[in-house]
């Protein structure tokens, strides 16, 4: 009686309006001159993200497992196609996107699958003003057809929030000099429940993801803007007139879902490197295992990575918003809970 | 009973916080863009149904709660203390009134019941979903009223009171769902 699992979790018709999407997408970088391109989602290295854990695995021959605990066995399932498409563009390709597989650990909810599917794409030449532009065209263009409260939201006008704003607005606080009992204080008011030991980098992310996100895109859709330099990921940093720093690192929300992260992006690799070993040290802190580094990736970058932008968005998340989901188990034919 | 963390946190998953057994009720993940992940919980104290909400960071790893079930047949009663016999070992436990929070009202002799236990003393004891049992009392209804979901009062055997239908009458057999004390339809 209990197993219903093995059925898929999308229905026949929802499965179909996923494709029809997908489809859509093609032509949309087709007709732009963006050349679709593959890339391998089991590598030998893997990026350093404190807060991104990896599946590992190992090469084997045989199925024996090797003594040896050589780091060149070990192989990783990608969590971002992010380096194989910059080492493409290192390498003299035009713009770029890749439409297939992602995973990472530990994530399972109603909008987190571990195996999940990724659009990634990078323009040439262009600043994050451009790209962000281009991200809406596209969700327009998607939304066309659809009814769904999300593809109305998008024929609203676009709003753009700073990392900073978004804090004051919707917390109360400022969350460059708001020390951890302000930040409490706030958390409180909000109705959220006490959370011991909590660090301010711990309350930020936790207000981030229950009190803020769910705000943002609501009345269109919304970019969330000019991240903190520690927050910078692989996006360049830049230096405002009143001297402070912040990363060109944007993400949209539609109806309160976080669909895409894009950056104007780094090519210093110099930078790059210290960001990795920062990244190496803060997994240590987090008692996390650290990964490979992608010497490939570093070695493209002092190649040269031309200036670009990109950006990546979930296909998943995407189908929810049109096709009116609530969770991402309804636009997948296998979560991982039936995988 | 072993350490569990939050990537094993599922509903009805039981876990100690603070000293004491809660259940899980519901479970969010939340994962802002490339910040840290929590689980968000609510939770139901065991021992005295009140449920609160509580927040770990994703790695986070609590106790398991110890509240083994038994399944147990219902023999009898004095009116304070209710008397069960674990089907597994054949000995019988005697239950206070007060730990069986209602599920009194829907025993009959030898119903059979899931008993969940909590350092020696049970704190759930739960009836089969759907019991079927008859009417003993019910006063005639308004008869000329047809607007269709009028409902009365009636007793029923074990003394439970249930909402039934116009067209139910005392003497007859009805199906009711335990968890909610409702009338289902006639007992075939």
């Amino acid at each position: 009686m209990n197993n219903q699992q093995w059925a898929p979790s999308a229905t026949i018709q929802t499965w179909r309006a996923r494709q029809g999407l997908i489809e859509q997408i093609r032509s949309f970088f087709m007709e732009r001159a963006v050349l679709e391109v593959d890339v391998p989602t089991l590598s030998q290295a893997i990026g350093t993200d404190p807060h991104l854990d990896f599946y590992e695995t190992r090469f084997e021959i045989g199925g024996a497992p090797h003594i040896s605990s050589e780091s060149g066995l070990r192989r990783f399932l990608t969590t971002s196609p992010e380096f194989h498409l910059k080492r493409l563009l290192a390498a003299g390709f035009p713009d770029i996107f890749y439409l297939g597989k992602a995973f990472r650990n530990g994530e399972a909810g109603d909008r987190h699958n571990g195996e999940f599917t990724i659009l990634e794409w990078y323009r040439i030449g262009w600043d994050w003003d451009q790209l962000m532009e281009e991200v809406l065209n596209l969700c327009a263009i998607l939304a066309q057809k659809s009814n769904s409260p999300a593809a109305t939201l998008a024929r609203k006008p676009v709003r753009k929030i700073t990392w900073q704003n978004a804090y004051k607005v919707h917390c109360g606080f400022d969350p460059l000099d708001s020390s951890l009992s302000e930040i409490e204080n706030c958390a409180e008011r909000l109705g959220l429940s006490p959370f011991p030991g909590a660090s301010r980098e711990d309350w930020l992310d936790l207000l981030m993801g229950t009190v803020i996100e769910t705000k943002l895109g609501r009345q269109g859709p919304e970019f969330l803007t000019h991240y903190p330099p520690a927050q910078a990921a692989l996006a360049q940093i830049e230096e405002m007139p009143d001297g402070t720093h912040w990363a060109r690192r944007f993400e949209l929300y539609w109806d309160g879902i976080e669909l895409c992260n894009g950056y104007q992006e780094l090519c210093d690799p110099m930078e790059q490197r210290q960001r990795f070993e920062q990244d190496i040290q803060h997994r240590e802190l987090l008692g996390k295992v650290n990964p490979v580094l992608d010497m490939h990736f570093l070695a493209a970058l002092e190649q040269g990575l031309p200036a670009c932008s990109g950006v990546a968005l979930g296909i998943d998340r995407l189908a929810m918003l049109l096709l009116g989901k609530n969770t991402i188990r309804d636009v997948l034919l296998f979560p991982d809970a039936r995988a | 009973m072993g350490t569990i963390g939050t990537s094993e946190f599922r509903k009805k998953l039981k876990i100690m916080l603070d000293g004491q057994p809660y259940m899980i009720v519901e479970n969010q993940f939340v994962k802002p863009g490339k910040g840290q992940a929590f689980s968000r919980v609510r939770v139901k104290n065991l021992l005295t149904n009140r449920t609160i909400e509580r927040t770990f960071k994703s790695g986070e790893t609590v106790e398991e709660a110890s509240v083994p079930q038994s399944e147990m047949t219902y023999l009898y009663n004095d009116g304070k203390v209710w008397t069960f016999m674990d089907k597994a070992t054949m000995e019988t436990h005697e239950i206070p009134k007060e730990n069986l929070q209602g599920a009194e009202q829907w025993l009959l002799d030898n119903t059979d019941v899931d008993v969940t236990w909590y350092d020696g003393k049970a704190i759930e004891v739960i009836p089969p979903t759907f019991m079927d049992l008859l009417i003993t009392n019910a006063p005639p209804g308004a008869r000329g009223d047809t607007s269709g979901n009028v409902m009365r009062e009636c007793t029923l055997e074990t003394g439970a009171i249930v909402q039934i239908p116009l067209f139910i009458d005392e003497g007859m057999k009805i199906k009711v769902d335990t968890r909610t004390g409702e009338y289902v339809e006639r007992a075939k």
